[in-house]
């Protein structure tokens, strides 16, 4: 069993008055007080913090903590001709917005700027590393479409575009791809579900190598068989908003590395980590535990940066505990 | 005595621009000298209520100078709220998001002051602006409440309170801004619930101002927010919100947002009396108030003031269309 994030970490330091504040940098850059090798450094800095939190509390599969990241899906439009970024749209039901991209041509790949990004991760990373990008359907139903007004052709073509971009950042040092499916997870149209799923198994297969799915925000249980045959390395769960999901896993199952989010990545109270611990415990005897990934149910970005170690804190805790325990 | 209002009403639904010099005091944080910075607020204000007479309203804002956001203004002055760090909005943004710590209890009302301060200034009616309790619930973290029912009900029963003392003060019309209404449907009874227990009693006119949600998601039990007035944004999504309203019957009067927030153009009068005439299709004249989508805070005061023209000038064209030759 290991621990992981899914996606974006704080880019804050847990003390704001320290020297690596990445947003006073930004401030300071954009007022030209530091040139762009200092906001560089700060960044990288940043990025180091990031990894640093993660390794400290023995997270097993690290994450690259997105933070060069401005929201989870305008960035693609950097290597993505046919996109086009627009204006601030709320993020899901949080107090935190996007910039939403605009289709306004046939999308292909034509960056690199992602998959730079991660590597400068990955060169700082101390063991396996993930990267986070957003799925093919997420990244559609967030985007306004302006070009090809045809949702599944639309979506075909954004897998075989985020696939491609999967497969760099797999050639760059990513351990896995893991594509956020927020959208997918809340579809509840069972035709627009199975274009999401299509789509993910494109992605997966132009991406060639292990490629996973986090599917936060929705309640996918109606639906795993469907999930589980199109054959991605795993699927990270969000245990917090879906609790029957547990049951669902420890009932019936689920292939590939497994993974549960048991702590509330929206929420500066800490879980009891008993009450966790039995969670994980009843799905760990349907799963073997070597197949288990615990991990807060979202991005830690939701949370101030002392908010989000604590939770680190406590999923370390819970990792802890849970050591030798078997099917 | 404040005096009636024309035939479609036009308004604007709470933040203003803050001038330079009052930012530059915010900026300075703890450091402001209170007075200084009580100064420069009362002066922004003046100017505020001073430029919506020029423009020509007909229902003012005092245009919020005294806040920085309108769900940490009130966990400021509440006891039990404190602030959490930063936690990033977007891009470079961040805010602090407040944290209930303890159960939650006001030592008095937070608005009623500035309120009466602004309404002291004009002749025009200026309207209460408060924020609703399910939108702070949403927007802060919870620490102190078994659940978001309980948090959201005891945060009501403060609006509540600061709604009453508004409209013992004199406000005629109170704003109670819900923009998080839409983010959960699924929490669409407990918003209704928490409403009903600000507005209960109040004699004002109730306004709730929403934006930028999926209101499809929440039709037509929105419509049953009970409150007199439903303030929507509607030109920053090209008035997809008037499929849904025609619909069906729509209880409450509409406050129809006309000029984009978000957009550093200005909208021409034409724009917005395009925009009043599709309205018209659906809703009654009698029962409908012109403003912009959302607060302007985030424009330039230029922008901002050249938007309300083009609300008042567009008004006053369908206005002249409605009066006949």
């Amino acid at each position: 069993m290991q621990t992981t994030i899914v996606g974006a970490l704080p880019k804050l330091p847990v003390v704001y008055e320290d020297p690596d504040n990445l947003r006073r940098a930004v401030n300071d850059f954009e007022a030209g007080r530091i040139g762009a090798p200092d906001l560089e450094a700060v960044t990288r800095q940043t990025q180091a913090r990031a990894l640093a939190w993660q390794t400290d509390r023995g997270i097993g599969l690290l994450g690259d903590g997105q933070i060069r990241w401005s929201d989870l899906v305008s960035p693609v439009a950097y290597d993505v001709a046919g996109l086009e970024v627009g204006g601030l749209i709320r993020f899901f039901q949080n107090n935190t917005y996007y910039r939403h991209p605009i289709v306004t041509g046939r999308v292909w790949l034509v960056g690199r700027t992602l998959p730079g990004w991660f590597a400068q991760a990955r060169a700082l990373a101390a063991g396996p590393i993930k990267a986070a990008l957003p799925g093919p359907y997420t990244l559609a139903a967030l985007s306004e479409d302006r070009q090809y007004h045809d949702l599944e052709r639309l979506v075909a073509d954004l897998a075989d575009v985020l696939g491609l971009l999967a497969r760099l950042h797999l050639e760059a040092g990513a351990a896995c791809v893991e594509f956020e499916e927020p959208s997918l997870a809340r579809e509840a149209d069972p035709g627009r579900r199975a274009l999401g799923l299509a789509a993910l198994a494109r992605a997966a297969a132009r991406a060639q190598g292990p490629v996973r799915a986090a599917l936060y925000f929705g309640d996918p249980t109606g639906w795993l068989a469907d999930l589980a045959a199109i054959g991605l390395e795993g699927v990270s769960f969000d245990l917090v908003g879906a609790p029957v999901l547990g049951q669902a896993l420890a009932a019936g199952g689920f292939p590939g590395r497994v993974g549960l989010g048991v702590l509330d990545a929206r929420d500066l109270r800490i879980e009891d980590p008993v009450a966790v611990r039995a969670v994980v415990e009843a799905v760990a005897r349907r799963i073997e535990p070597e197949r288990l990934l615990l991990h807060p149910n979202t991005s830690l970005e939701y949370l101030p940066a002392d908010g989000a170690v604590r939770k680190l804190d406590r999923l370390h805790e819970i990792h802890t505990s849970l050591e030798g325990v078997t099917r | 005595m404040s005096r009636p209002l024309p035939l479609l009403p036009t308004t604007s639904v709470g933040s203003l621009p803050k001038p330079d010099a009052l930012r530059a005091l915010r900026a300075r944080g703890r450091r402001a000298d209170p007075a200084e910075l009580d100064s420069a607020i009362r002066e922004a204000t003046r100017a505020s209520i001073a430029m919506q007479e020029a423009v020509g309203l007909d229902l003012l804002v005092h245009g919020e100078m005294e806040r920085g956001d309108m769900v940490a203004y009130f966990a400021e002055h509440w006891d039990g709220f404190e602030s959490s760090g930063f936690v990033r909005s977007y891009g470079n943004r961040y805010y602090r998001k407040p944290v209930a710590r303890r159960p939650l209890r006001a030592d008095g009302p937070v608005t009623v002051d500035m309120w009466r301060f602004a309404q002291s200034l004009t002749d025009r009616p200026v309207k209460g602006m408060l924020t609703g309790p399910y939108t702070i619930m949403d927007w802060s973290f919870n620490e102190a409440y078994p659940d978001r029912r309980a948090f959201a009900l005891a945060l009501a029963d403060l609006v509540h309170e600061e709604a009453l003392a508004l409209e013992k003060a004199g406000a005629r019309f109170i704003q109670i801004d819900e923009p998080a209404l839409s983010t959960r449907p699924e929490e669409i009874e407990l918003a209704i619930e928490a409403m009903e227990r600000v507005t209960r009693g109040l004699t004002a006119k109730t306004i709730s101002h929403m934006c930028y949600g999926d209101w499809a998601a929440v039709y037509p039990r929105f419509l049953d927010l009970p409150v007199d007035q439903l303030d929507i944004e509607a030109a920053n999504n090209d008035y997809a919100i008037l499929d849904l309203l025609k619909k069906g019957p729509v209880r409450p009067e509409i406050a129809l947002g006309v000029v984009d927030v978000h957009s550093h153009r200005v909208e021409t009068a034409d724009e917005v009396e395009a925009a009043i005439l599709r309205a018209l299709e659906i809703l009654p004249a009698e029962r409908l108030y012109i403003d912009p989508d959302c607060g302007l805070k985030t424009r330039t005061e230029a922008e901002a003031r050249a938007k309300l023209e083009a609300v008042v000038q567009g008004t006053a064209r369908v206005r002249s269309r409605l009066a006949g030759p």
